[in-house]
């Protein structure tokens, strides 16, 4: 009789023992979905390393269900190809494998490191390719794992992994995907059914180049009525000289319903509009809204502040801490000309998809840094 | 012997005689007793006594007591539901009103044959009005009866339902103090219905536990004379509060006369007048709670249907 009760309180202890640690490796996080897993993307690009802790739902090319728990980055212009850049970006990605390995406890076969596409066009046009290759040797010898995978991906498999990344399967052969960076925008969409063959979009306007453009015709008047006015001449000529032209070019508006925007500034916008919707990945924004807003930040920029933000949002029972800690570092990001400059270009692209009988479902993404790391992981462990 | 049989033969005889002779002296006195008194009271009007007088005044007291009191129960119910046709009917009550008095004073006094006869018309008047106002309460109650059918039809949706698939319609009251053209959109026969999927068949449930996904459905009607492009937003709230979403890409936040509101879904359909389309959606949770889901359809910001589901 003892033995039996014995038997079973050795079974439970040592139950106890094998899964406590696992559970609180698992509750370390803040999960959203059910029978979801922990993984970790590095992506080397040229700015920097990213960290990006992602959750896997089942099926989440089907619904979207990728929902980015960490999201950390070092800075060390990789692509400057320096020795000391070079040290900087590989003590950057031993760094972020470590926490991911050791502090968040994701195991390596769950870690996933890829060169990103801004690094091999800057360094196919420098003919660094070397360099990366002792790049990537350097850091399998650094984290004791000869066999680790590091693929170079290029701009079209980035866009197209973006695409998957971001769009669930139910909208991803009616949805155009526009990333506006700080440089340029990129993006594309499926003309054929497929995800193989992607038509890509490209602009060589950016965020922070249409910033630049508008500042250097200021001249002596630093104000913000001349900015404004400088920033309708710049864009204006974007639109003019390129961005209409473009989007013919992408054959993109018979072939789409949704128009999905990513980038800082979607995610700038989509949380000054729509602060309540602070936990959707995706907001989706009419033109006359982003014109609103845009007019907004022009007349009555004080409305984008974090208290009055915080003060005129509905109250929803979203968490109003979190809201704040948001549109903080926002406004951290993107000071008002920014923010003008941002979604004046964003403006302007949307504008090609204004019809005046067909209507376009316009969407601004707020995790698209991460959608093409996501992609690339769901693919990896698919495969 | 032949003697005895001739004598009771003539005794017989005798006494038939003097049965005979009793019967007809009877009759004739009761001819001659009773015929004259008769003649008198089918020839003239009897002179009434006071024994008869009161009487007659007891029995055209309750006849008059039971019209009144037979009235003021069909009078009650005239007067709560006749709006509509009161001054006609206060001109009848006037009357009404005119005759009792005048009956009641008559019945009051010592009565002479001419009161009498008097009381008897009016009351056979007062009776009269009484059917005629029984008529009108008829009438009252007809009209009533279909106004209440157009009350109910125009309220319907104000009564919201409470169990799991009875259809509502809502008519907006703003709409209405508005008149803006919207006031013609009216969502009838909402439905959220829990699904589960069992041998390869989807089935409903009224379980949270075995629920796999809601489907909600309704039907919408335009009046407004304009073909356009329009969109419906649905908003399903949990028992804890929350809208229900089924990916970030389909839900999102609009505007109320309420404020800004989360959305669960947003459905657009190509609307041509008159026309009633059937609207279907379904929504897909991880889990699902015990409690009551509540489905609201909203156009241009304003609530144009709700239901209710409770699941346990």
């Amino acid at each position: 009789m003892l033995r039996k009760y014995l038997k079973s309180i050795v079974f439970s202890v040592l139950l106890i023992s094998t899964s406590v640690p696992s559970l609180f490796a698992q509750n370390s996080f803040k999960l959203k979905f059910e029978n979801s897993v922990v993984y970790a993307g590095i992506d080397i690009g040229a700015k920097g390393v990213k960290l990006s802790v992602l959750e896997i739902g089942k099926n989440p090319q089907k619904s979207g269900a990728f929902n980015v728990l960490k999201d950390t980055s070092v800075n060390s212009d990789f692509i400057s190809f320096t020795p000391s850049s070079f040290q900087a970006t590989l003590d950057g990605l031993n760094k972020l494998y470590e926490t991911a390995n050791r502090d968040y406890k994701i195991p390596a076969e769950h870690i996933f490191t890829v060169i990103s596409s801004g690094v091999k066009m800057q360094a196919d046009k420098e003919n660094k390719a070397d360099l990366v290759q002792q790049f990537i040797s350097a850091f399998r010898l650094a984290v004791n794992d000869p066999g680790r995978q590091v693929p170079i991906i290029d701009v079209r498999d980035e866009a197209r992994l973006s695409h998957l990344g971001i769009v669930p399967e139910l909208q991803r052969y009616s949805t155009f995907l526009i990333d506006i960076g700080s440089g340029n925008t990129k993006g594309g969409y499926f003309p054929n059914g497929n995800t193989k063959e992607l038509k890509l979009f490209q602009l060589n306007w950016g965020t922070k180049s249409t910033v630049n453009a508008t500042e250097k015709r200021l001249e002596n008047d630093k104000s913000i009525s001349n900015y404004k006015k400088q920033l309708e001449r710049v864009l204006w000529g974007a639109e003019n000289s390129e961005i209409v032209y473009a989007v013919n070019e992408s054959g993109a508006y018979p072939m789409s319903d949704n128009i999905a925007f990513s980038g800082g500034i979607a995610w700038s916008v989509a949380t000054l509009i729509y602060p309540e919707l602070l936990e959707n990945s995706v907001v989706p924004v009419s033109y006359d809204e982003v014109e609103k807003f845009n007019e907004r930040l022009f007349s009555n920029y004080a409305t984008v502040s974090d208290s009055a933000i915080l003060y005129n949002m509905p109250a929803n029972g979203t968490n109003n801490n979190a809201v704040l800690k948001e549109v903080k570092r926002v406004n951290k990001v993107f000071d008002q000309k920014a923010l003008m400059a941002g979604t004046g270009l964003l403006l302007k692209i949307m504008r090609q998809f204004e019809g005046v009988n067909e209507k376009k479902q316009f969407f601004l993404v707020k995790n698209g840094q991460v959608g093409w790391i996501s992609a690339y992981v769901d693919n990896t462990i698919r495969k | 012997m032949k003697d005895r049989k001739s004598l009771l033969l003539i005794v017989v005889s005798f006494l038939l005689f003097i049965v005979s002779f009793t019967l007809l002296w009877t009759w004739g006195y009761r001819f001659y007793i009773k015929s004259p008194s008769d003649k008198v009271i089918q020839g003239q009007v009897m002179p009434s006594t006071p024994a008869s007088a009161t009487a007659t005044r007891d029995t055209l007291q309750k006849l008059y007591t039971a019209t009144l009191n037979n009235l003021d129960t069909q009078f009650d119910s005239a007067r709560n539901n006749a709006d509509s046709l009161r001054g006609r009917l206060d001109m009848r009550l006037g009357e009404f009103y005119r005759l009792r008095n005048e009956i009641a004073v008559l019945l009051k006094n010592q009565l002479t044959d001419t009161d009498l006869d008097l009381a008897r018309h009016k009351i056979t008047e007062l009776q009269q009005r009484v059917k005629d106002l029984l008529d009108r309460n008829l009438d009252v109650e007809y009209e009533n009866k279909k106004l209440s059918a157009v009350l109910e039809q125009l309220t319907k949706v104000k009564n919201l339902p409470v169990n799991n698939i009875q259809s509502a319609s809502y008519n907006n009251p703003q709409l209405v103090d508005k008149n803006e053209p919207s006031v013609a959109f009216t969502a009838t026969e909402l439905r959220l219905t829990a699904l589960m999927t069992s041998a390869e068949k989807e089935e409903e449930t009224l379980l949270a536990q075995e629920t796999q996904k809601l489907v909600g459905s309704f039907f919408v009607k335009s009046n407004v004379a304009q073909n356009n492009t329009t969109e419906l937003y649905i908003v399903v709230i949990q028992p804890d509060g929350q809208v229900l979403k089924n990916s970030d890409w389909e839900s999102g936040a609009f505007v109320t006369n309420e404020g800004r509101k989360i959305y669960s879904c947003k459905m657009r359909f190509d609307n041509k007048s008159g026309e009633v389309k059937r609207m279907a959606f379904s929504l897909n949770a991880d889990k699902y709670q015990k409690g009551n889901y509540t489905m609201q359809v909203y156009y241009k910001g304003l609530l144009i249907g709700k239901v209710q589901k409770s699941l346990s």
